[in-house]
């Protein structure tokens, strides 16, 4: 293959190449002489500089560019061969839109003679920059923005430490008042059982509101410990069908003052559980006069409990308005009341739901409802016999 | 005439504790809210007077936390004091005071250090004691100074002390 005769020689393509190159990468440079000074620049050198015009030939580096003043030192470290350059990379200049991105390298002139002079190089790497800036910015915005979520986390943990403090210490207090009130009116309902039927029935009401009221300020607590993971169980082999039976004659007086049939079917030999009495005794009260509050006169509410090898099914069901699929679908949140439930007279907090359906699954069960509008509905809790050992 | 003296100084400290910010108040006497990451470095120049002479200070505006590392000594070298910053509302930055005075040091034994705690205006948000602060930053070998960017409180003060103690 026959080479072509060359136009150029060695230095003239050089220059070339570096005048193409310095244009494709938007380069400039300048020859320094050993006391600093510039000697002579590419065209393009005051341009790429933009702030720095005029006559600058002659002039030491460190009046045409601050960033090199400090750095005198380095430099003469270069000429005496000690150091072989000095790199500034991302130099920041210029303002917002206008802002560039540059590197500045110095080097020696000829790398056998380093003495005699420097060859200082700027490459403009706005692009570059801009992308890498928009990376920064995106981290650390990011981590500034999780921190500030860490704070504000650190921030509600402690209003909610604060509420549960001032809750149990509230609840202590109504306590105490409501104790007496409850105590002295059914002392009362005992002395004076041959007063007369309208003086017993506000007794009686003052004594079932009070209890109501206490039942209110231990559903606060509990939903208060559930929150906080804090609700222990206490756990015992406990008689299902004395609870549900304690239940049903807890809530018998209120049934009766309204022709409100409960109905029980429970099975012999009676079933075992292992479950914390208290909180199953909670978790059926309030299905049951649940039940019972949302059923209409000469209603039924029906409670049921049979087992399978493994768990004991409950079903407390009625023949009440029932529900829509909507109010269905809400049904277990906090604070949530049904139409039904906001129309009708009996007061209520929207705690009992939710509290069951929490207090069902610490117990590792599990809750649902089946409704239809002016149907009825069944409420189904499904518990294992035993618990595994975990809990 | 005076005579001139052009000396460089730097700012350390993490991202975002207001470097850029004490650097704009102190040069242009403004301030701006919103945060722009600073990569790489931005030189400004700013003439103090002095009894007998100009100080043409060069400010070298660093990025902050973990890419000063990467940076490193080419930037930090040559420079004659250091105006070391934290964010008083927020703690960890202040572990970092140690970390820039011994890269200041060991690259410049003789540096001034000035240390700042930034954002002195927050103060329901401050969770940085001024006791601890002066503790640290003269074991650190430097003076401390609660500052505000954004306010201008104590930004002149600190960089008129770190051009005093700048020896020419
Ligand atoms: N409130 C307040 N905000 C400040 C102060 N200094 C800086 N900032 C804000 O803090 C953020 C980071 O500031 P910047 O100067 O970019 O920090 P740098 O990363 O250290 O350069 C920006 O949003 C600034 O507006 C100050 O003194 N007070
Ligand atoms: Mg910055």
């Amino acid at each position: 293959m026959s080479v072509p005769p060359a136009d150029f020689d060695p230095i003239m393509l050089a220059a070339h190449a570096a005048r193409a190159m310095s244009q494709a990468h938007r380069m400039a440079y300048a020859h320094l002489a050993p006391d600093l000074t510039i000697v002579q620049t590419s065209s393009n050198f005051p341009f790429l500089l933009e702030s720095q015009t005029g006559q600058i030939i002659g002039l030491p580096v460190t009046e045409i560019l601050w960033e090199f003043v400090g750095a005198e030192a380095a430099l003469h470290d270069i000429l005496r061969g000690e150091i072989p350059l000095l790199r500034l990379e991302q130099v920041n200049r210029g303002q917002g839109e206008a802002m560039l991105y540059l590197n500045f390298q110095v080097t020696p002139l000829d790398a056998f003679q380093p003495d005699r002079g420097l060859l200082l190089l700027v490459e403009d790497e706005t692009a570059y920059g801009r992308l890498q800036q928009t990376l920064v910015q995106d981290r650390n915005e990011l981590r500034l923005l999780k921190r500030k979520l860490t704070s504000a986390n650190d921030e509600l943990r402690r209003l909610n430490r604060l509420k549960s403090l001032f809750l149990s210490m509230s609840a202590h207090d109504l306590r105490a008042p409501l104790t007496s009130i409850g105590g002295y009116a059914s002392l009362l309902l005992e002395i004076m059982s041959d007063a007369p039927a309208d003086t017993l029935k506000y007794l009686g009401i003052i004594l079932s509101q009070s209890e109501q009221m206490n039942r209110i300020i231990s559903d606060f607590l509990d939903l208060d410990k559930l929150e906080q993971g804090l609700l222990s169980l206490h756990l015992e082999s406990c008689d299902l069908n004395q609870i549900i039976a304690r239940v049903s004659a807890a809530m018998q007086v209120v049934a009766d003052s309204r022709q409100i049939a409960i109905a029980l079917a429970l099975p012999s030999p009676p079933l075992y559980i292992w479950a914390d009495p208290d909180k199953l005794y909670r978790i059926i009260y309030n299905l049951v006069s649940n039940a019972v509050k949302y059923t209409p006169r000469n209603g039924r509410v029906h409670i049921e409990a049979r087992q399978s090898d493994e768990q004991i099914t409950l079903q407390v069901s009625d023949n009440g308005h029932g529900m829509s699929e909507e109010q269905l679908g809400n049904l277990f949140q906090l604070y949530y009341r049904t139409e039904n439930a906001k129309k009708s007279k009996t007061k209520g907090t929207g705690l009992g739901l939710y509290i069951v359906k929490m207090l069902v699954e610490a117990h590792q069960g599990h809750i649902s409802v089946a409704s239809k509008p002016g149907a009825g509905s069944i409420f189904t809790v499904t518990l294992p016999r035993q618990l595994p050992d975990n809990v | 005439m005076k005579r001139v003296i052009q000396k460089k100084v730097c700012l350390l400290g993490d991202f975002a504790v207001g470097k850029t910010s004490l650097v704009r108040r102190f040069v242009e006497d403004r301030f701006d809210d919103r945060y722009l990451s600073t990569i790489g470095v931005k030189i400004s120049r700013k003439p103090v007077e002095m009894a007998d002479y100009t100080l043409n200070l060069l400010i070298w505006d660093l990025a902050g936390g973990d890419d000063f590392s990467q940076a490193g000594a080419s930037y930090v070298r040559g420079s004659v004091a250091a105006l070391i910053v934290c964010d008083l509302t927020r703690r960890e930055t202040l572990d970092s005071f140690a970390y820039y005075a011994n890269q200041m040091r060991a690259l410049n034994p003789d540096a001034v250090l000035i240390f700042a705690g930034n954002k002195a205006d927050l103060e329901s948000e401050r969770v940085i004691d001024n006791e601890a602060l002066h503790e640290i930053s003269l074991s650190l070998g430097g003076h401390y100074l609660d500052t505000s960017a954004k306010t201008g409180y104590q930004v002149e003060t600190a960089f008129q002390l770190l051009a005093k103690k700048i020896t020419v």
